[in-house]
């Protein structure tokens, strides 16, 4: 059974006074357990929307994402907002870590919306062995406003991949990097993906890191290429 | 990471922001809690001072500064009355006590006391029998220049057993007013009595007398108050009675005239109160809004929060104990600054008025911190729900 399927996947958008203004149409997608997958496409095409109707965090109109062979659209925004927590790890677009929290705390934030308790000291030791892959271990304990972008964005893969999630979904991850910054956190998430055999989708426009996967799925024909 | 630590580290990201909205929400309370105590500590003090004195008679006039004036050693004296009326008094069967009272002078502002010996022997109402003024070091006077000091009036004159003293004309310390030839020799310090009188200078009524007769030998015998002990409730009443239609004395129940004076105070303490319900309300008011804006300003937080799994209920949750963290802190914050403020009040009450407001919790308070935790549990839970329920993650992210 695949990770990932979905069938039919539709968001319509309206503007203020009821006329359509977007619409998102996914015919078929499917994504197998630790496969790679670049979502292919221009800016404004919804690559971003494909993301959060895949996470929960929009909910589609119509059609079917089923994950691990449960139907995702039948949950309400509780149960999905619990389903995220243990499946997905998110990489946003923006960087989205909390300022008032050190490199370490932001790693280990997901583990706050956790319904069953956790281990916290084995997960903040694996946030210290990840945080160390990645180069950071000297600063841990420091506030994101201290940490370059690149290093940030290091922090926001890390907290991804800490409860070794069936699926990491990264939204343009290297979009607020130069191309070594950018080069590197790639290939740092890809390597933790592989290690830990998470399967990624991507979102990206950067022909260069488009060349680095070998299944791509372009969101304007709705194929494989 | 847990979500205390998560809670404390949100409210130390906006330290200026929270601390003004606890300070805020403190000074509310603390307004709350010093009216609350206030009323509370004068009213009992007051009646505490009253205890001594079942009846009292003076001349008549203000039944007001009767009291005012022999209780609490403040205002003027209505005027004198003759000590054939003491002596009346006492062949009274309805007079277990009647000891008189005679003020004119003071020592750098401490009241002189004319008065005799029995004043010692006064017993307090109830069943222990025990004398109100006891000493605590010396003798009561014996001779005409001997005098006993209370409490406070020792410990603030700095007078001790065997200095001597020269009293002054009049109710108030005044330079220019001349002191009497004739020393007073201290003889003995009171036992505190929490009450006005520890401020006072106890001498012999013939000492007083002997001040103001101005070398005149047929001075006529006066007291400015009779401090009357009845032998029962039915003797007061009809010593009240009897004295009722007397052209010259009248006899008062000193605990009914403190109720009138407070009922008097009662309507400033109605104003203060609301006035202090509004500065609550007002402070409420400002944390449910600072909390609404705090909540706006985090949108862009909850949306993370929500992306990285946390629902809207734990995060309401979250921004709902981020809100009762500043409530609880104002809360504790004017409790201690409430008590802090009436207790630097009590004493500075206790040096210039002799009024000993006790230090208590009161069961109204218990009242307050709940009314404040509930509302303020309110303003804490509807900005945080307002918001984590209407905003819209994805456009927050």
């Amino acid at each position: 059974m695949a990770l990932l399927q979905i069938d039919d996947l539709q968001k319509v958008f309206y503007t203020p006074d009821g006329n359509v203004s977007n619409v998102i149409y996914v015919p078929e997608l499917t994504l197998e357990w630790g496969e790679s997958l670049v979502l292919d496409g221009p800016s404004g095409c919804g690559k971003t929307t494909i993301l959060h109707l895949i996470s929960g965090l929009l909910k589609a109109d119509s059609g079917s994402i089923e994950f691990d062979g449960r139907q995702l659209l039948e949950l309400d925004a509780t149960q999905r907002a619990q389903w995220r927590s243990r499946n997905i790890g998110y990489i946003l677009q923006k960087l989205n870590l909390l300022e008032e929290l050190t490199v370490l705390e932001n790693v280990l934030l997901p583990l706050c919306w956790q319904a069953e308790a956790v281990d916290m000291e084995g997960f903040k030791a694996r946030a210290k062995e990840l945080l160390q892959q990645v180069g950071l271990e000297n600063k841990l304990h420091m506030l994101p406003t201290h940490l370059s972008i690149g290093e940030q964005q290091r922090v926001a893969v890390v907290r991804a991949l800490l409860q070794r999630p069936p699926l990491v979904l990264a939204d343009e991850p290297t979009a607020s990097l130069d191309k070594a910054n950018g080069e590197k956190v790639l290939e740092l998430l890809q390597q933790l993906c592989k290690l830990n055999n998470t399967a990624l989708l991507i979102s990206t426009h950067d022909e260069s890191i488009k060349a680095r996967f070998a299944k791509r799925y372009n969101i304007r024909s709705g194929c494989y290429e | 990471m847990n979500k205390n630590l998560l809670v404390y580290r949100l409210l130390l990201g906006k330290k200026l922001q929270n601390s003004v909205v606890a300070l805020i929400m403190a000074l509310g309370v603390a307004l709350a809690v010093i009216v609350l105590l206030l009323a509370n500590g004068v009213h009992q003090s007051m009646v505490q001072a009253a205890k001594p004195f079942p009846l009292l008679m003076g001349a008549k006039g203000s039944p007001n500064q009767l009291v005012l004036n022999s209780v609490f050693l403040k205002d003027q004296p209505v005027g004198n009355i003759s000590y054939s009326v003491l002596e009346e008094l006492r062949q009274s069967k309805a007079v277990e006590q009647a000891i008189p009272l005679g003020f004119g002078d003071n020592y750098r502002g401490f009241r002189l006391i004319g008065t005799e010996k029995e004043l010692f022997e006064l017993n307090l109402l109830g069943a222990k029998q025990e004398h109100w003024l006891q000493l605590a070091e010396g003798r009561a006077f014996a001779d005409e220049q001997e005098a006993v000091l209370g409490a406070e009036a020792a410990r603030l004159s700095g007078l001790k057993l065997g200095d001597s003293f020269a009293s002054v004309h009049g109710l108030v310390a005044n330079a220019n007013s001349k002191a009497h030839k004739e020393k007073y020799k201290v003889v003995g310090i009171l036992k505190p009595v929490h009450g006005p009188y520890d401020q006072g200078i106890f001498v012999p009524m013939e000492s007083i007398w002997e001040h103001h007769s101005h070398g005149k030998a047929d001075t006529p015998k006066e007291a400015t108050a009779i401090v009357i002990r009845p032998t029962g409730y039915a003797a007061s009443m009809q010593l009240a009675a009897s004295y009722s239609k007397h052209p010259a004395v009248q006899v008062v129940f000193p605990a009914k005239i403190v109720i009138q004076i407070f009922s008097i105070l009662g309507n400033v303490e109605k104003l203060l109160q609301m006035l202090n319900y509004a500065v609550l309300a007002m402070a409420l008011l400002i944390i449910a809004g600072s909390l609404y804006w705090f909540a706006l300003c985090s949108a862009h937080q909850q949306a993370i929060m929500r992306a990285l799994g946390g629902t809207t209920r734990q995060v309401v949750s979250l921004y709902f104990r981020l809100g009762m963290c500043l409530v609880s802190t104002g809360i504790i914050g004017g409790l201690v600054m409430g008590h802090g403020l009436y207790y630097a009040l009590a004493n500075l009450l206790q040096s210039k008025a002799g009024l000993y407001l006790p230090q208590q919790l009161l069961a109204e308070e218990g009242v307050l911190v709940a009314v404040v935790l509930l509302l303020g549990a309110l303003c804490s839970w509807l900005p945080a729900y307002w918001t984590a329920s209407r905003s819209d993650i994805v456009e927050n992210l």
